[in-house]
């Protein structure tokens, strides 16, 4: 028993880590844990480790979204944050931007939960069908951005379409850069370094900041999130960034708060249900379920119910984690010079970038700041980026 | 700078930038398959190795081995695109492109099109 507590406690801390860290996934760590498993299944029980790697991937999918708000760091399952989270700390409501990921985060684990036993009884006998339709999904999709979402500006937005599917083309599907760093250059071109430096342009500050928050209708942010995020969890490919876009056009352009409950949602339902599908449909949809497939092949009933038991130890310190460092990275964020505090931050991610990917990565994050500065100086909405990752899916999907 | 020229500048940077980004990746080389880890399933890969355990399934899907002298790594090629792959022998040398998915625990390599089977 002590064994698994400490195992867990480890992976809050890792997942933490992995979470506040851009560019560093939670399955970097889990790499590692899946080379170190011999050892570790010689000296600790299977439930221990699959325990520590739940821990990792629930914490992570908290706390990821403080540097994709706070600096406009983005990692892939929190990208689309950047956009509503920035404005919101622009208007001195960062924490409550975090706050609102965390409700979502919160209700997705209820949902999860709740629509268990529908999944246990329906999925098998649906998902063939679900897997089958995501492709045209996708594609109606990136239709209904370019026509609906932009009006007026329809032909920039297919621009935008076309400028972001080729870059992700070229970085999934080429292999330009490792594929495990792939999508950070990309993501933080698109959506941080050009965010920060619009903010730059138009000489924006981040004024004093405030740790209340207003009361929000909250249910169909966390339904349309978790449902989202079931989907991410349980299709090949369809990561939560993906499955968050098909579900921004239910909030438009208007209604940023609930559009961050149902992020929160997403990631911590995508998190959640990527490890059920285990059980569900025997596949591993992510890094972290791997890890699991590879200690315990053939999941019982009993071990679905230790794993929704760890999912729901976990959350209390994920919450609490993420809602403290969220009002330290508020209290910080707004003693700084915004434009001195861009600055810094650009060049971090740059480093970051060069350290982690070199040469061709910064010429990946070029390439995608430039796309991102276009989309913005063109009025198109921001998420019509997101086909940096949504035509190479539905290429994947087509063959 | 004012906004119409901003969105010139940009538009020229990316198109610049991806046209630099396909000169890279026409230049490449394949990556090695001892690199290939978890982390890449669902993303496509660049592979070369020789081929080992060739077998044709009674569906007409081809399944192998590829090897490179660092690591090895399953390939499936699905019976819709091996219809159009004859170059695949035992002990042949090749390139493919494909997705990097998973199947019973192991890695493997999916090529998508004929075209993605280089002999």
């Amino acid at each position: 028993m002590l064994d698994l507590l400490a195992f867990i406690f480890l992976g809050v801390l890792l997942g933490t880590f992995t979470g506040l860290v851009p560019g560093i996934h939670v399955n970097t760590v889990v790499i590692v844990v899946i080379a170190l498993l011999p050892a570790l299944l010689e000296s600790f029980t299977p439930y221990s480790v699959i325990a520590l790697v739940i821990a990792m991937s629930l914490v992570h999918s908290y706390v990821d979204y403080i540097p994709s708000i706070f600096l406009g760091a983005p990692q892939e399952d929190s990208v689309l944050s950047v956009l509503p989270g920035h404005r919101l700390l622009l208007k001195g409501r960062g924490y409550e931007a975090v706050r609102l990921t965390v409700v979502g985060g919160l209700g997705a684990t209820v949902m999860g939960l709740l629509m268990l036993l529908a999944g246990i009884m329906v999925l098998p006998a649906v998902y063939p069908y679900v897997r089958a339709a995501v492709p045209y999904l996708l594609i109606a999709l990136l239709f209904y951005i370019v026509w609906m979402q932009n009006r007026g500006r329809q032909l920039y937005a297919a621009l935008a379409v076309l400028y972001s599917g080729l870059l992700g083309i070229l970085i999934l599907d080429r292999g330009i850069i490792s594929l495990k760093y792939a999508l950070f250059p990309a993501l933080t071109g698109l959506f941080g370094v050009s965010t920060l430096l619009t903010s730059l342009r138009t000489n924006a500050s981040i004024p004093p900041q405030t740790l209340e928050w207003e009361p929000v209708r909250y249910g169909k942010g966390v339904l349309a999130g978790s449902f989202a995020g079931a989907l991410a969890g349980l299709l090949p490919s369809i990561g939560s960034s993906q499955s968050a876009t098909l579900i921004q056009g239910l909030f438009g352009g208007g209604d940023e708060k609930e559009f961050l409950i149902a992020l929160g949602g997403v990631n911590t339902a995508n998190s959640i249900y990527a490890f059920l599908a285990l059980y569900l449909i025997g596949r591993a949809r992510s890094g972290a379920s791997i890890a699991v497939k590879e200690i315990m092949d053939v999941l019982s009933p009993a071990d679905l119910l230790f794993m929704v038991s760890v999912v729901l130890f976990t959350t209390f310190f994920a919450v609490f984690i993420t809602l403290e460092l969220a009002k330290m990275g508020a209290l910080f964020v707004q003693s700084l010079d915004y434009r001195s505090f861009s600055l810094v931050i650009i060049a971090f991610l740059t480093l970051l970038v060069d350290l982690l990917t070199g040469w061709r990565g910064l010429l990946i994050l070029a390439t995608a700041s430039a796309i991102g500065l276009f989309v913005q100086e063109a009025g198109v909405n921001r998420s019509t980026s997101m086909a940096v990752l949504i035509v190479p899916t539905i290429i994947y999907f087509l063959g | 700078m004012d906004d119409g020229r901003m969105l010139g500048l940009s538009f020229a940077l990316s198109t610049i930038g991806l046209v630099l980004l396909f000169m890279v990746s026409e230049a490449q080389g394949p990556v090695p398959i001892s690199s290939l880890t978890p982390d890449d399933m669902g993303s496509g890969v660049y592979v070369k190795g020789t081929v080992h355990g060739l077998r044709r399934s009674a569906d007409g899907h081809l399944f192998f081995v590829l090897e490179d002298g660092e690591g090895r790594i399953n390939v499936a090629i699905f019976k819709g695109v091996a219809h159009d792959v004859s170059c695949v022998e035992e002990g042949r040398e090749i390139a493919l492109r494909g997705v990097v998915d998973e199947y019973r625990g192991e890695l493997e390599v999916v090529p998508r099109r004929a075209g993605d089977v280089e002999c």
